[in-house]
């Protein structure tokens, strides 16, 4: 395999990896409101907040390393170039602005609604990972595209 | 102040006859990293500036310039 082919590879999953990015975002996010009261009760319980606890791990775990670690250096080295290291970056800040603007949300709630710590977790988290993944997915996509 | 920065490695590659993965090839990085400097809208590293001149059989500054 020559040095374009290799290049050529690593774009083919660069491209997969920003779709599945935008799709483990979709299906996280959709889980949320199919699982309801039983993530987002004010006392959630149940295999439902494990499956959520896994989820959210699985996907920081990919947030935080560009996910692929078990494919050959040299093209998870061009998968993961200093591009997409920026991508991740600018990611994980957005996902952080999103979580301390969530928390003074849920700070300046209760006097409307009250949360359990539990709910304020899911809430942030969520929204957190969500948006994260929708960044990544979104730069990662538009750097694709030719100009 | 934000500063803006010209680049003309999209010229330098097409004089070399040169695709973005044949360049990102020889430079060790991705294609979409070759087309978003192309298009400005990533500034590489020093290191990658250095490759890319060197790929190129250029200098950096001939490939990137402050815009006065």
């Amino acid at each position: 395999m020559t040095d374009t082919d290799l290049v050529e590879l690593a774009d083919s999953y660069s491209r997969r990896r920003a779709g599945l990015a935008l799709l483990a975002a979709v299906v996280f996010l959709g889980g949320q409101f199919l699982a309801g009261s039983r993530v987002f009760g004010a006392r959630p319980q149940g295999a439902a907040v494990t499956v959520w606890a896994i989820n959210a791990i699985i996907l920081l775990a990919v947030l935080a390393t560009g996910g692929g670690p078990w494919r050959g250096g040299r093209v998870r080295a061009l998968v993961h170039d200093e591009l997409s290291r920026a991508h991740l970056r600018t990611a994980v800040v957005v996902g952080y602005w999103v979580a301390m603007g969530l928390a003074f949300v849920l700070y300046l709630a209760p006097p409307f609604q009250a949360f359990s710590a539990q709910q304020a977790i899911v809430v942030m988290v969520t929204g957190s990972v969500v948006v994260s993944l929708l960044t990544f997915a979104g730069l990662e996509g538009r750097a694709h595209v030719d100009g | 102040m934000a500063e803006r920065l010209i680049n003309r490695l999209r010229v330098a590659r097409a004089d070399h006859g040169l695709t973005q993965a044949e360049l990102a090839a020889r430079v060790g990085v991705s294609r979409k990293t070759i087309n978003t400097v192309e298009n400005g809208v990533f500034v590489p590293s020093t290191i990658v500036a250095l490759r890319l001149a060197k790929a190129l059989a250029t200098s950096v500054e001939r490939l990137f310039e402050l815009a006065e």
